[in-house]
């Protein structure tokens, strides 16, 4: 699949983050996978992962951009090398070792079980998830949806935060 | 003394904005404003009987003058009612400023009496929207509002004020914790306009495609200018009929579906279209993949988001059009296209031979009623308010040299009842000028309430009704697309003239072609408001028409006078 990514910076005010999402539906827009944060700057920070075999992120931007609350729209390109997401998940105990290296047990249940967490990009967590339920061990699981930083520091265009 | 509070101020601040006029209607959460609309005294207040023919009015003051419109409504249906016209006014990029009540904040959330979140329910129908929370806010947000709605690519934008905010003292005004982005003005691309100018100079079969962004930019003028110095053929889309004027040489009429049948083949053939101020809507192409399958498309709008979402332009310039009409105009190299234009007169102008546009029975034809009502609007310099349908496609092809701002339609969302409050607008805003409406039977009596409107604040207004007793062109297209099985389009209507009476304006039917011209004539002669009631043959069609899913070459120039 032909994937991109955006980054919106939406200002937090009242039903901006409406408009925004307004906007993809009505324009029917593929987007994959859309995550919402806050920004050092009390900004949203809305990051898309567009399928670009239905739609351009370019047209995805100027769109965006027609809105008024939102401030700016970063194109992080169509392999953004820095992307990652959090998985929590309860499993039995006995699928530990099925869980790659730099996952983690943060909890224990009562009932046996124990709440792994892992980082990594969103195709490692479909693929460990995938193999973990392959198994029948997990429970429940939630994903805190995809994170990207730009390629370079902020620092390097004088924008650091204040 | 009454202290002063955030109703008054606001009432100030409309004034401050240059509006003269505002629209509305009414109620318990408004009631604040409305308080001061009566104390300030300004700006003048228009009680229309709908909160969506006070969006439409909004909207026909904004077309006939450019400037915004003014609607105002109370909370829950109030507010509801006026989505109809904030959608008219989004897709057809009329800079309009609508303001509603909302009930106190204590309550807000609870489902109050008259409660609605406005706000959520007309965000896909605005440009933007505001939510008036603090009085420190008051002025900020109109300004906002108000440059928002008419920069750019102008539009709605809607200020829901809770009852409690609207008593509120005045305070001193804030600066905004999250401000909104301003929109940069497009720079002038020295080398995009370089590189048009070159194409313009070599194509051998260019177009111009003009729509209502000429209008809204008020660069008629230069587009005349460019036309006439460059030799270029002139297609002007359903709302940009009057940035042309429609009996010039150089003029194809209007494109698409009922297009003429020289604008539709000169697409086809063009190698070059500048497409001008236009969102190249389906109505316009067709299907896009047969659309101009010979042209390179250059696309100037000031929407960038339009460039691309139908047709896909070799260049796109996002530019308002003030900035670079002018500019092409003065540019351009002079030249003469006339191998171009001897392909283009092979094809027919007129939308209709004159010998079909009379009935051997003397009936009343839609088309004689049409082409003798357009030659007395262009005589008259009347302003022009179509309501949806087959009379709006009908006095789109006959309309003759129209000046701009004086053919207003409902194009883009095509919502009928639109013309009887858009023609109480564009009066207001242009006392001189005579207004005709012009309504279909089924669309007059979407609004007709708004007779009252009319009777109570004298509006001169000449409204002719196309009765032919049908919902006519779904009728037409149940007729050519459905087998001829009509369902849910017969309509009986009212006595139109008796109706015109009860609301005290004269009226007078019409039956027959030969009572057509004396009832025009006294029309126009009375010093209005009046009503025809035009009984025009029942099962008329409207030629040419491009079929669905066909491209624009395969349109059908069929006759005009159907079953009569």
């Amino acid at each position: 699949m032909n994937e991109g990514l955006l980054l919106a910076r939406v200002s937090d005010r009242p039903g901006a983050l409406e408009r925004a999402v307004g906007l993809i539906r009505r324009r029917a827009f593929a987007v994959r996978r859309l995550s919402i944060s806050l920004a050092h700057d009390a900004a949203l920070e809305l990051l898309l992962r567009i399928d670009e075999t239905h739609t351009s992120r370019e047209r995805v931007r100027q769109e965006l951009l027609g809105l008024h609350d939102v401030l700016e729209v970063r194109d992080l390109g169509a392999a953004p090398r820095l992307t990652r997401e959090l998985l929590l998940a309860w499993i039995k105990p006995t699928a530990a070792p099925q869980a790659p290296g730099a996952a983690r047990v943060v909890a224990v249940s009562a009932e046996g079980g124990c709440l792994l967490e892992l980082a990594g990009t969103p195709a490692e967590i479909d693929d460990v998830l995938a193999r973990l339920r392959e198994h029948g061990t997990v429970f429940a699981s939630v994903r805190s949806g995809e994170m990207a930083a730009p390629e370079h520091h902020p620092a390097h265009d004088n924008k650091g935060e204040s | 003394m009454t202290r002063s509070t955030v109703a008054d101020e606001f009432c100030r601040l409309l004034i401050g904005e240059g509006v003269a006029v505002v629209f509305g209607h009414p109620g318990g959460a408004i009631l604040p404003f409305y308080d001061s609309l009566q104390r300030v005294g300004a700006p003048r207040h228009i009680l229309m009987r709908h909160e969506q023919a006070a969006a439409h009015a909004a909207d026909g003051y904004a077309r006939a003058t450019g400037r915004t419109g003014v609607c105002i409504a109370t909370s829950g249906p109030g507010a509801t009612n006026l989505v109809t016209g904030l959608a008219t006014a989004m897709m057809d990029s009329v800079p309009m400023v609508a303001i509603t009540g909302q009930v106190p904040t204590s309550v807000r959330g609870t489902d109050a009496f008259q409660e609605t979140d406005v706000l959520g329910v007309t965000m896909p129908v605005t440009k933007h929207g505001f939510s008036l929370e603090r009085a420190a806010d008051l002025t900020r947000v109109v300004q906002e509002a108000f440059r928002i709605a008419r920069s750019g690519r102008p539009g709605p934008v809607l200020i829901d004020i809770p009852k409690d905010v609207q008593n509120a003292a005045l305070v001193h005004a804030e600066p905004a914790t999250t401000p909104l982005r301003r929109m940069p003005a497009a720079a002038f691309d020295n080398t995009l306009f370089t590189r048009i100018l070159e194409l313009l100079g070599q194509a051998e079969r260019p177009l111009i495609m003009a729509g209502r962004g000429v209008i809204i930019s008020d660069t008629a003028p230069a587009l005349r200018r460019l036309a006439e110095r460059a030799d270029l053929p002139v297609v002007t889309t359903l709302l940009g009929l009057d940035a042309f004027p429609a009996t010039h040489p150089q003029a194809l009429g209007m494109p698409g579906m009922h297009g003429t049948v020289r604008a539709c083949h000169a697409i086809q053939r063009a190698d070059l279209i500048l497409g001008l101020g236009l969102r190249f809507d389906d109505r316009v192409t067709g299907p896009v993949r047969s659309f101009a399958p010979n042209a390179c498309i250059v696309h100037i709008d000031i929407d960038t988001p339009a460039a691309g979402r139908t047709v896909r332009a070799a260049l796109r310039m996002n530019a308002d059009l003030r900035a670079v009409l002018p500019a092409f105009a003065d540019a351009v190299t002079p030249r003469r296209c006339a191998e171009w234009w001897s392909e283009l007169q092979a094809w027919p102008r007129a939308a209709a031979p004159a010998a079909e546009w009379t009935a051997p029975d003397h009936a009343l034809t839609a088309r004689l009623t049409t082409r003798s009502l357009a030659a007395r609007i262009a005589a008259a310099r009347s302003i022009v308010v179509t309501d949806v349908g087959q009379h709006q496609m009908w006095i789109a092809q006959e309309l003759r040299d129209a000046e701009p701002r004086t053919h207003l339609t409902s194009g883009g969302l095509g919502a009928m009842g639109y013309a009887l409050p858009a023609a109480i607008g564009a009066a207001i805003a242009c006392p001189r000028r005579s207004v005709w409406v012009v309504a279909g039977d089924g669309g007059f009596q979407m609004t007709l309430q708004e007779l009252a409107t009319v009777a109570q604040e004298r509006i001169p207004l000449r409204i002719a009704v196309f009765n032919n007793g049908y919902l006519g062109m779904v009728r037409q297209w149940q007729e050519l697309f459905y087998d001829r099985r009509y369902s849910a389009v017969e309509l009986s209507s009212p006595d139109f003239p008796c109706l015109a009476r009860a609301f005290g304006i004269p009226g007078r039917a019409v039956e027959c072609a030969g009572q057509l011209a004396d009832a025009l004539d006294w029309a126009e002669q009375s010093p209005g408001p009046v009503l025809l009631d035009l009984r025009v043959a029942r099962e008329e069609n409207v030629f040419p028409m491009v079929p669905p899913g066909a491209a624009l070459h395969e349109v059908v120039a069929a006759p005009v006078v159907g079953a009569v």
